[in-house]
Protein backbone atom coordinates (compact mmCIF):
# COMPACT_ATOMS: atom_id res chain seq x y z
CA UNK A 1 0.00 0.00 0.00
CA UNK A 2 0.77 3.50 -0.84
CA UNK A 3 1.20 5.45 2.16
CA UNK A 4 0.76 9.45 2.13
CA UNK A 5 4.64 9.42 2.69
CA UNK A 6 5.40 7.50 -0.23
CA UNK A 7 2.93 9.83 -2.32
CA UNK A 8 5.45 12.73 -1.20
CA UNK A 9 7.97 11.35 -2.47
CA UNK A 10 6.73 10.51 -5.65
CA UNK A 11 5.58 13.62 -5.89
CA UNK A 12 9.24 15.56 -5.35
CA UNK A 13 10.49 13.01 -7.77
CA UNK A 14 8.20 13.69 -10.25
CA UNK A 15 8.43 17.67 -10.13
CA UNK A 16 12.01 17.05 -10.00
CA UNK A 17 11.81 15.65 -13.56
CA UNK A 18 10.01 17.87 -14.63
CA UNK A 19 11.93 20.47 -14.38
CA UNK A 20 15.25 18.83 -15.44
CA UNK A 21 13.25 18.19 -18.45
CA UNK A 22 11.49 21.83 -18.25
CA UNK A 23 14.41 23.88 -17.46
CA UNK A 24 12.88 25.15 -14.81
CA UNK A 25 13.51 25.72 -10.72
CA UNK A 26 11.85 23.11 -8.65
CA UNK A 27 9.88 25.52 -6.69
CA UNK A 28 8.46 27.25 -9.49
CA UNK A 29 6.05 23.73 -10.40
CA UNK A 30 3.32 22.78 -8.13
CA UNK A 31 1.24 19.50 -7.96
CA UNK A 32 -1.43 21.79 -9.77
CA UNK A 33 0.40 23.01 -12.77
CA UNK A 34 -1.16 22.31 -15.72
CA UNK A 35 1.52 20.48 -18.67
CA UNK A 36 0.55 22.42 -21.78
CA UNK A 37 -1.32 25.75 -20.40
CA UNK A 38 1.37 26.23 -17.39
CA UNK A 39 4.30 24.59 -18.01
CA UNK A 40 4.22 24.81 -22.26
CA UNK A 41 5.01 20.95 -22.46
CA UNK A 42 6.17 19.95 -25.67
CA UNK A 43 5.77 16.54 -27.53
CA UNK A 44 9.63 15.92 -27.43
CA UNK A 45 9.82 17.19 -23.44
CA UNK A 46 6.87 14.67 -23.06
CA UNK A 47 9.02 12.04 -24.27
CA UNK A 48 12.10 13.43 -22.15
CA UNK A 49 10.01 13.52 -19.05
CA UNK A 50 8.65 9.70 -19.47
CA UNK A 51 12.05 8.17 -20.27
CA UNK A 52 13.38 10.37 -16.52
CA UNK A 53 10.42 8.80 -15.25
CA UNK A 54 11.14 5.65 -16.22
CA UNK A 55 15.04 5.92 -14.42
CA UNK A 56 13.50 7.20 -11.98
CA UNK A 57 10.98 4.47 -10.64
CA UNK A 58 12.38 1.67 -12.88
CA UNK A 59 9.04 1.28 -14.08
CA UNK A 60 7.87 1.22 -17.90
CA UNK A 61 5.35 4.28 -18.53
CA UNK A 62 3.63 3.95 -22.39
CA UNK A 63 3.47 7.49 -23.88
CA UNK A 64 -0.40 7.10 -24.74
CA UNK A 65 -0.80 6.83 -21.12
CA UNK A 66 1.57 9.81 -19.94
CA UNK A 67 -0.25 12.15 -22.49
CA UNK A 68 -3.04 11.63 -20.46
CA UNK A 69 -1.72 13.23 -17.45
CA UNK A 70 -3.08 17.15 -17.96
CA UNK A 71 -0.96 18.29 -14.46
CA UNK A 72 1.65 17.30 -12.38
CA UNK A 73 -0.60 15.88 -10.06
CA UNK A 74 -2.40 13.39 -12.79
CA UNK A 75 1.31 12.29 -13.49
CA UNK A 76 1.54 11.61 -9.78
CA UNK A 77 -0.92 9.28 -9.54
CA UNK A 78 0.14 7.74 -12.53
CA UNK A 79 3.35 6.90 -11.07
CA UNK A 80 1.25 5.73 -7.47
CA UNK A 81 -1.24 3.14 -9.44
CA UNK A 82 1.82 1.97 -11.64
CA UNK A 83 3.72 1.20 -8.10
CA UNK A 84 0.56 -0.11 -6.28
CA UNK A 85 -0.58 -2.24 -9.20
CA UNK A 86 2.88 -3.64 -9.33
CA UNK A 87 3.47 -4.11 -5.65
CA UNK B 1 10.57 12.27 -67.19
CA UNK B 2 8.92 11.19 -64.19
CA UNK B 3 9.27 12.50 -61.14
CA UNK B 4 10.87 9.46 -59.05
CA UNK B 5 13.01 8.94 -62.36
CA UNK B 6 14.60 12.60 -62.18
CA UNK B 7 15.45 12.14 -58.32
CA UNK B 8 17.08 8.87 -58.67
CA UNK B 9 19.61 10.85 -61.36
CA UNK B 10 19.95 13.13 -58.85
CA UNK B 11 20.45 10.90 -56.06
CA UNK B 12 22.62 9.08 -57.95
CA UNK B 13 25.00 11.80 -58.14
CA UNK B 14 25.48 11.35 -54.40
CA UNK B 15 25.12 8.61 -53.56
CA UNK B 16 24.47 9.38 -49.92
CA UNK B 17 24.59 7.42 -46.91
CA UNK B 18 20.93 6.62 -45.86
CA UNK B 19 20.70 4.62 -42.67
CA UNK B 20 17.50 2.31 -41.78
CA UNK B 21 16.35 1.45 -37.89
CA UNK B 22 13.96 -0.64 -39.24
CA UNK B 23 16.30 -3.38 -40.78
CA UNK B 24 14.61 -6.25 -39.21
CA UNK B 25 12.19 -5.62 -41.25
CA UNK B 26 12.08 -7.61 -44.32
CA UNK B 27 10.20 -4.88 -47.22
CA UNK B 28 12.92 -2.61 -45.63
CA UNK B 29 15.98 -4.77 -46.20
CA UNK B 30 14.83 -5.49 -49.71
CA UNK B 31 14.18 -2.12 -50.32
CA UNK B 32 17.65 -1.04 -48.81
CA UNK B 33 19.32 -3.78 -51.57
CA UNK B 34 17.41 -2.28 -54.74
CA UNK B 35 18.72 1.39 -53.46
CA UNK B 36 21.77 0.00 -53.68
CA UNK B 37 21.60 -1.74 -56.76
CA UNK B 38 20.27 1.13 -58.22
CA UNK B 39 23.09 3.08 -57.10
CA UNK B 40 20.56 6.03 -55.36
CA UNK B 41 22.03 5.31 -51.92
CA UNK B 42 24.51 3.64 -49.35
CA UNK B 43 22.13 2.31 -46.96
CA UNK B 44 23.62 1.53 -43.36
CA UNK B 45 21.25 -0.95 -41.64
CA UNK B 46 20.17 -0.66 -37.79
CA UNK B 47 19.65 -3.87 -35.88
CA UNK B 48 20.67 -7.06 -34.58
CA UNK B 49 22.73 -8.97 -37.49
CA UNK B 50 21.78 -12.19 -36.13
CA UNK B 51 17.75 -11.19 -36.54
CA UNK B 52 19.26 -9.53 -39.95
CA UNK B 53 21.12 -12.48 -41.27
CA UNK B 54 17.45 -14.66 -40.11
CA UNK B 55 15.28 -12.61 -42.53
CA UNK B 56 14.78 -14.30 -45.80
CA UNK B 57 16.53 -11.61 -48.22
CA UNK B 58 20.21 -11.80 -49.09
CA UNK B 59 21.42 -8.39 -47.53
CA UNK B 60 23.86 -8.25 -50.29
CA UNK B 61 26.79 -7.36 -47.99
CA UNK B 62 25.41 -4.31 -47.02
CA UNK B 63 27.02 -2.59 -43.58
CA UNK B 64 24.89 -3.67 -40.09
CA UNK B 65 25.37 -1.51 -37.27
CA UNK B 66 23.76 -2.97 -33.95
CA UNK B 67 23.02 -0.19 -31.30
CA UNK B 68 23.36 -2.94 -28.41
CA UNK B 69 27.11 -2.86 -29.54
CA UNK B 70 28.09 0.41 -29.73
CA UNK B 71 28.57 1.76 -26.58
CA UNK B 72 30.67 4.13 -27.69
CA UNK B 73 28.94 5.90 -30.07
CA UNK B 74 25.78 6.02 -27.37
CA UNK B 75 28.02 7.10 -24.75
CA UNK B 76 29.41 10.14 -26.92
CA UNK B 77 26.07 10.95 -28.70
CA UNK B 78 24.61 10.78 -24.97
CA UNK B 79 27.42 13.27 -23.47
CA UNK B 80 26.65 15.60 -26.03
CA UNK B 81 22.50 15.81 -25.37
CA UNK B 82 22.80 16.06 -21.86
CA UNK B 83 25.18 18.92 -21.93
CA UNK B 84 22.81 20.43 -24.98
CA UNK B 85 20.06 19.44 -23.02
CA UNK B 86 20.57 19.65 -19.55
CA UNK B 87 18.93 15.92 -19.04
CA UNK B 88 20.75 12.97 -17.28
CA UNK B 89 23.55 11.38 -19.40
CA UNK B 90 22.16 7.53 -18.03
CA UNK B 91 18.76 8.21 -19.30
CA UNK B 92 20.11 9.78 -22.83
CA UNK B 93 22.22 6.34 -23.17
CA UNK B 94 19.14 4.24 -22.52
CA UNK B 95 17.03 6.10 -24.61
CA UNK B 96 19.92 5.87 -27.55
CA UNK B 97 19.80 1.84 -27.43
CA UNK B 98 16.72 2.54 -29.32
CA UNK B 99 17.23 1.72 -32.98
CA UNK B 100 14.81 4.69 -34.08
CA UNK B 101 16.44 7.27 -31.55
CA UNK B 102 19.95 5.89 -32.19
CA UNK B 103 19.56 5.86 -36.09
CA UNK B 104 18.21 9.81 -35.79
CA UNK B 105 22.00 10.25 -33.74
CA UNK B 106 23.66 8.79 -36.75
CA UNK B 107 22.57 11.08 -38.91
CA UNK B 108 22.96 14.12 -36.33
CA UNK B 109 26.21 13.38 -35.58
CA UNK B 110 27.61 13.33 -39.30
CA UNK B 111 27.84 9.48 -40.04
CA UNK B 112 25.09 9.11 -41.79
CA UNK B 113 23.27 11.56 -44.14
CA UNK B 114 19.58 10.71 -44.12
CA UNK B 115 17.52 8.51 -42.84
CA UNK B 116 14.39 6.36 -43.89
CA UNK B 117 11.94 5.11 -41.17
CA UNK B 118 8.14 4.84 -40.12
CA UNK B 119 6.72 1.49 -41.64
CA UNK B 120 6.70 0.03 -38.01
CA UNK B 121 6.71 3.77 -36.06
CA UNK B 122 3.82 6.25 -35.83
CA UNK B 123 4.77 9.51 -37.77
CA UNK B 124 5.35 10.84 -34.44
CA UNK B 125 7.75 8.89 -33.26
CA UNK B 126 9.88 9.42 -35.95
CA UNK B 127 9.31 13.09 -35.84
CA UNK B 128 9.95 13.07 -32.02
CA UNK B 129 13.58 11.36 -32.50
CA UNK B 130 14.45 13.08 -34.95
CA UNK B 131 14.05 16.28 -32.88
CA UNK B 132 15.99 15.39 -30.04
CA UNK B 133 19.03 13.34 -31.61
CA UNK B 134 18.84 15.07 -35.66
CA UNK B 135 17.76 18.19 -34.84
CA UNK B 136 16.00 21.26 -36.52
CA UNK B 137 16.90 23.02 -39.65
CA UNK B 138 18.30 26.32 -37.84
CA UNK B 139 15.80 28.59 -37.40
CA UNK B 140 12.85 26.00 -37.67
CA UNK B 141 10.64 25.34 -34.50
CA UNK B 142 7.95 22.80 -36.18
CA UNK B 143 9.02 20.74 -38.26
CA UNK B 144 6.21 19.98 -40.98
CA UNK B 145 5.39 18.10 -44.53
CA UNK B 146 5.19 18.16 -48.19
CA UNK B 147 3.67 16.41 -50.89
CA UNK B 148 4.64 17.15 -54.57
CA UNK B 149 1.46 16.73 -56.48
CA UNK B 150 1.71 15.48 -60.36
CA UNK B 151 -1.19 16.79 -61.77
CA UNK B 152 -1.72 15.52 -65.92
CA UNK B 153 -3.12 18.01 -68.29
CA UNK B 154 -2.09 20.94 -66.66
CA UNK B 155 1.23 23.40 -66.80
CA UNK B 156 1.29 25.55 -64.29
CA UNK B 157 3.03 25.44 -61.36
CA UNK B 158 6.29 23.99 -62.54
CA UNK B 159 5.58 22.39 -65.46
CA UNK B 160 2.49 20.59 -64.01
CA UNK B 161 4.03 19.94 -60.57
CA UNK B 162 3.17 21.42 -57.23
CA UNK B 163 4.27 21.36 -53.47
CA UNK B 164 1.64 21.70 -51.21
CA UNK B 165 2.16 22.21 -47.43
CA UNK B 166 1.66 21.08 -44.78
CA UNK B 167 -0.80 17.95 -45.51
CA UNK B 168 0.32 15.56 -42.45
CA UNK B 169 1.95 17.10 -39.64
CA UNK B 170 0.71 19.89 -37.73
CA UNK B 171 -3.14 20.15 -37.09
CA UNK B 172 -3.42 24.03 -36.02
CA UNK B 173 -0.75 25.88 -36.81
CA UNK B 174 0.39 29.44 -35.25
CA UNK B 175 1.31 32.08 -37.14
CA UNK B 176 4.58 31.07 -36.02
CA UNK B 177 4.42 27.38 -36.89
CA UNK B 178 2.67 28.48 -40.75
CA UNK B 179 6.11 31.20 -41.66
CA UNK B 180 7.74 28.05 -40.46
CA UNK B 181 5.95 25.85 -42.80
CA UNK B 182 6.19 28.40 -45.48
CA UNK B 183 10.49 28.71 -44.87
CA UNK B 184 11.12 25.07 -44.64
CA UNK B 185 8.71 24.31 -48.08
CA UNK B 186 10.69 27.17 -50.11
CA UNK B 187 14.33 25.17 -49.11
CA UNK B 188 12.86 21.89 -49.69
CA UNK B 189 11.39 22.97 -53.18
CA UNK B 190 15.02 24.17 -53.98
CA UNK B 191 17.10 21.54 -52.46
CA UNK B 192 14.78 18.74 -53.49
CA UNK B 193 13.44 19.83 -56.85
CA UNK B 194 16.15 22.59 -57.72
CA UNK B 195 13.25 25.23 -58.06
CA UNK B 196 13.22 28.87 -57.63
CA UNK B 197 10.28 28.53 -55.04
CA UNK B 198 7.34 31.00 -55.75
CA UNK B 199 5.30 30.60 -52.40
CA UNK B 200 1.49 31.24 -52.12
CA UNK B 201 0.17 31.63 -48.24
CA UNK B 202 -3.47 29.99 -49.11
CA UNK B 203 -6.75 31.44 -47.57
CA UNK B 204 -10.21 31.50 -48.53
CA UNK B 205 -9.50 35.38 -48.98
CA UNK B 206 -7.50 37.27 -51.59
CA UNK B 207 -5.20 39.65 -50.45
CA UNK B 208 -7.74 41.55 -47.89
CA UNK B 209 -11.15 40.28 -49.75
CA UNK B 210 -12.23 38.89 -46.52
CA UNK B 211 -12.43 39.68 -42.76
CA UNK B 212 -11.43 36.85 -40.37
CA UNK B 213 -9.14 35.75 -37.78
CA UNK B 214 -8.11 33.17 -39.51
CA UNK B 215 -7.19 35.59 -42.45
CA UNK B 216 -5.33 37.35 -40.09
CA UNK B 217 -3.01 34.58 -39.18
CA UNK B 218 -2.45 34.01 -42.78
CA UNK B 219 -1.17 37.96 -43.27
CA UNK B 220 0.54 37.24 -39.99
CA UNK B 221 2.28 34.35 -41.18
CA UNK B 222 3.74 36.25 -44.37
CA UNK B 223 4.59 39.49 -42.61
CA UNK B 224 7.27 37.00 -40.05
CA UNK B 225 8.21 35.00 -43.32
CA UNK B 226 9.48 38.46 -45.28
CA UNK B 227 11.03 39.57 -42.26
CA UNK B 228 13.02 36.34 -41.93
CA UNK B 229 13.56 36.09 -45.75
CA UNK B 230 13.21 39.44 -47.49
CA UNK B 231 14.27 37.62 -50.85
CA UNK B 232 11.88 35.17 -51.14
CA UNK B 233 9.10 35.25 -53.41
CA UNK B 234 5.66 34.72 -51.78
CA UNK B 235 2.40 36.34 -51.65
CA UNK B 236 -0.53 35.94 -49.60
CA UNK B 237 -3.22 36.06 -48.50
CA UNK B 238 -4.43 34.40 -51.70
CA UNK B 239 -7.63 31.91 -53.20
CA UNK B 240 -6.46 29.07 -54.78
CA UNK B 241 -6.97 30.33 -57.95
CA UNK B 242 -5.08 33.26 -57.45
CA UNK B 243 -2.24 31.23 -56.97
CA UNK B 244 -2.28 28.96 -59.63
CA UNK B 245 -4.20 31.05 -62.11
CA UNK B 246 -2.48 34.17 -63.96
CA UNK B 247 -5.66 35.49 -65.25
CA UNK B 248 -7.66 35.22 -61.84
CA UNK B 249 -4.49 36.46 -60.20
CA UNK B 250 -4.60 39.50 -62.60
CA UNK B 251 -8.40 40.08 -62.16
CA UNK B 252 -8.37 39.75 -58.78
CA UNK B 253 -5.21 41.28 -57.19
CA UNK B 254 -4.26 44.88 -57.97
CA UNK B 255 -0.92 46.23 -57.78
CA UNK B 256 2.23 44.58 -56.76
CA UNK B 257 1.64 40.51 -57.44
CA UNK B 258 4.84 38.93 -57.45
CA UNK B 259 3.43 35.69 -58.18
CA UNK B 260 0.47 36.42 -61.21
CA UNK B 261 -0.74 33.18 -60.85
CA UNK B 262 2.44 30.68 -60.72
CA UNK B 263 3.23 29.77 -58.05
CA UNK B 264 4.61 26.18 -57.45
CA UNK B 265 4.18 26.22 -53.75
CA UNK B 266 1.04 26.37 -51.60
CA UNK B 267 1.28 26.44 -47.80
CA UNK B 268 -2.55 25.79 -47.00
CA UNK B 269 -3.54 27.77 -43.82
CA UNK B 270 -4.12 24.54 -41.75
CA UNK B 271 -3.97 20.92 -41.43
CA UNK B 272 -7.87 20.41 -42.54
CA UNK B 273 -7.41 22.47 -45.83
CA UNK B 274 -3.59 20.89 -46.62
CA UNK B 275 -4.73 17.30 -46.72
CA UNK B 276 -7.87 17.70 -48.04
CA UNK B 277 -6.47 19.84 -50.40
CA UNK B 278 -3.97 17.13 -51.74
CA UNK B 279 -6.66 14.24 -51.67
CA UNK B 280 -8.82 16.61 -53.84
CA UNK B 281 -5.68 16.60 -56.19
CA UNK B 282 -4.80 13.34 -55.89
CA UNK B 283 -8.49 11.89 -56.73
CA UNK B 284 -10.69 14.16 -58.41
CA UNK B 285 -7.68 15.66 -60.97
CA UNK B 286 -5.88 11.63 -61.00
CA UNK B 287 -2.78 13.11 -59.69
CA UNK B 288 0.20 11.74 -58.46
CA UNK B 289 0.69 12.46 -54.93
CA UNK B 290 4.28 12.23 -53.81
CA UNK B 291 4.95 12.36 -49.73
CA UNK B 292 4.32 13.00 -47.35
CA UNK B 293 7.66 13.86 -47.23
CA UNK B 294 8.96 15.04 -43.97
CA UNK B 295 10.66 18.85 -43.72
CA UNK B 296 12.09 21.28 -41.15
CA UNK B 297 14.91 18.41 -39.78
CA UNK B 298 18.59 19.61 -40.12
CA UNK B 299 18.68 16.52 -42.31
CA UNK B 300 16.57 14.41 -44.80
CA UNK B 301 14.45 12.06 -43.06
CA UNK B 302 11.08 9.83 -44.76
CA UNK B 303 8.03 9.16 -43.38
CA UNK B 304 6.96 6.01 -44.35
CA UNK B 305 3.59 5.00 -44.04
CA UNK B 306 2.50 1.48 -42.78
CA UNK B 307 1.23 -0.01 -45.29
CA UNK B 308 4.38 0.86 -47.65
CA UNK B 309 5.44 -1.72 -50.43
CA UNK B 310 8.90 -1.92 -51.19
CA UNK B 311 8.63 0.07 -54.39
CA UNK B 312 7.23 2.86 -51.59
CA UNK B 313 10.43 2.87 -49.29
CA UNK B 314 12.72 2.70 -52.28
CA UNK B 315 10.62 5.85 -53.89
CA UNK B 316 10.65 7.01 -50.46
CA UNK B 317 14.75 6.82 -49.69
CA UNK B 318 15.10 8.61 -53.44
CA UNK B 319 13.26 11.32 -51.91
CA UNK B 320 15.66 11.95 -49.10
CA UNK B 321 18.42 10.78 -50.84
CA UNK B 322 17.64 13.49 -53.40
CA UNK B 323 17.58 16.40 -50.94
CA UNK B 324 21.48 15.39 -49.29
Amino acid sequence: MITTMDRKEIEKKVIKSASIVLKKDVSTITEEARFKEDLKITSMKVVMLTALLEDEFNKKFPMARVLKNQTIRDCVDMVVETLAAEA
Amino acid sequence: MDLIKSLQIKAAKKQPTVVFPEADDPKILAAAVRARKLGIAKPILVGDPKVIAALDVDEGGLPIINPAASEDKIKEAAAAFSEREGFPQKTAERMLHDPLNFSAMLVGSGYADAMVAGLNHATEDVILSSQMFLGLAQGVDTPSSFFVMDVPNWKGGEGGLIMFADCAVVPNPSAEDLAGIALSSAASAKALLGWEPRVAMISFSTRGSASHPDVDKVVKALEIVRAKNPGLCIDGELQVDSAVVPAVSAKKIKGDNPLGGKANVLVFPDLDAGNAGYKLVQRLAGAAAYGPVLQGFAHPVSDLSRGATVDDIVGATTMVAAQV
